[in-house]
């Protein structure tokens, strides 16, 4: 062996490694090697006895704060806290229900008198009155016989009136009868926020130009 | 891979239990290649911080935990080394101006003389010869071959021998 080779395994060596007899033979012939084995070997001693450093206590704290803190963000809400969420869903749920179930009518009188601005309309795209009408709204009910309804439609102020060869549409639908007393029609009730039921005529474009009442729903408290 | 699980769904227990499994691997690997005990603590801090945020981007498949963890301080503290290149605050310049302590420990010596070793080389003497990994680990951590390994280690030995060497010497 030479000193080229000795180098090459003179560290694993002074590590703990295992050496050849050989290799221990040069180092005990050639003094150079044996300086550099020596010098290996205290580093490794020195090496070996570092006191093992400890990181400081308050570092653990620290991070289990922020692991907390993260962990409150991530956190998907408790169940304790969508009970009250569930309670106001039901109670939401229920409040439609109720509203929706049979509301106290209240006939309107067999013909609304109509305002001295509005003219009378004829319902031309409305079907004959002894046939059912098409309902645009389908609502999952008892199925119920057809109700002739004999009150005319009565144009909505400040609109165009239907075309004679403009096709409409019908539509059953809840006005709030604020918002049609507003529109000029003499409606006569003491529940201002009440909803009427009513057929309303739409024409091709979008906009409603008559309606017709059919009764009028007062709140229930 | 239970307490994994246990701290990725936000168990204060299990992340206690990591923390005190590997920090003191952390805090040796960081302080070694710092040499200051406060930067190493701040590296700590900021490798499980990042656990914290990142508990998904650990891969059980692809290695332990802790040799994981050791390759984020390593990158957290390239970063910070490219950080602190930029600047050379004042107390490093009257550092290495002014000269050595004489009644250092030896224990200390050995550390400086690590500290002041080139990354590539320090990073080889730290992982084999402090935290005793095998030359298969530490190239996996390092992303290098094992050759290369083992050469980075046996030329840190060779300039700590000299190093220490020459301090003995004057010393006497």
């Amino acid at each position: 062996m030479n000193c080229r080779q000795f180098k090459g395994d003179i560290i694993e060596w002074a590590r703990g490694g295992r050496i050849s007899a050989d290799a221990r033979n040069h180092a005990r012939s050639c003094r150079e090697c044996w300086n550099l084995f020596e010098e290996q070997s205290l580093l490794s001693e020195r090496e070996r006895s570092l006191d093992v450093p400890q990181a400081p206590p308050e570092l653990e704290a620290t991070l289990l704060d922020e692991f907390l803190r993260v962990r409150r963000v991530r956190r998907p809400r408790a169940p304790w806290v969508l009970v009250p969420l569930a309670v106001a869903v039901v109670l939401l749920l229920a409040f439609m229900l109720n509203k929706t179930a049979s509301p106290p009518t209240v006939r309107i009188p067999s013909r609304i008198p109509t305002p001295p601005a509005i003219a009378k309309m004829t319902p031309t795209p409305a079907p004959p009155p002894d046939t059912p009408r098409p309902v645009a709204i389908a609502r999952p009910r008892k199925p119920r016989m057809p109700q002739v309804i004999e009150e005319p439609f009565v144009q909505i102020p400040y609109t165009q009136p239907l075309a004679p060869w403009e096709r409409g549409q019908i539509m059953r639908m809840e006005l709030p009868v604020a918002a049609l007393i507003a529109q000029g029609f003499p409606i006569a009730t003491s529940d201002a926020g009440a909803a009427a039921r009513a057929d309303v005529l739409i024409g091709e474009d979008g906009r409603a130009r008559a309606v017709r009442l059919i009764s009028i729903s007062e709140r229930s408290n | 891979m239970d307490l994994l699980r246990r701290f990725r769904d936000g168990d204060r227990d299990a992340f206690t239990s990591i923390y005190r499994a590997h920090h003191p691997a952390v805090f040796r690997f960081a302080l070694y290649m710092t040499g200051d005990r406060n930067r190493a603590a701040d590296v700590t801090q900021d490798v499980f911080v990042w656990l914290i945020h990142h508990a998904e981007s650990y891969d059980p498949a692809r290695g332990e935990l802790g040799a994981f963890l050791l390759g984020v301080t390593r990158k957290i503290l390239q970063r910070a080394n490219s950080d602190a290149r930029r600047f050379v605050p004042f107390a490093d310049v009257r550092e290495t101006a002014a000269p050595a302590q004489r009644d250092e420990s030896e224990a200390d010596e050995l550390r400086r003389a690590i500290a002041a070793l080139p990354e590539r080389y320090r990073e080889a003497v730290v992982l084999c010869d402090l935290e005793e990994k095998s030359y298969e680990e530490a190239a996996s951590l390092l992303d290098c071959a094992l050759g290369t390994v083992r050469s980075r280690l046996h030329r840190a030995r060779e300039l700590l021998g000299r190093k220490l060497k020459a301090r003995q010497g004057c010393s006497v």
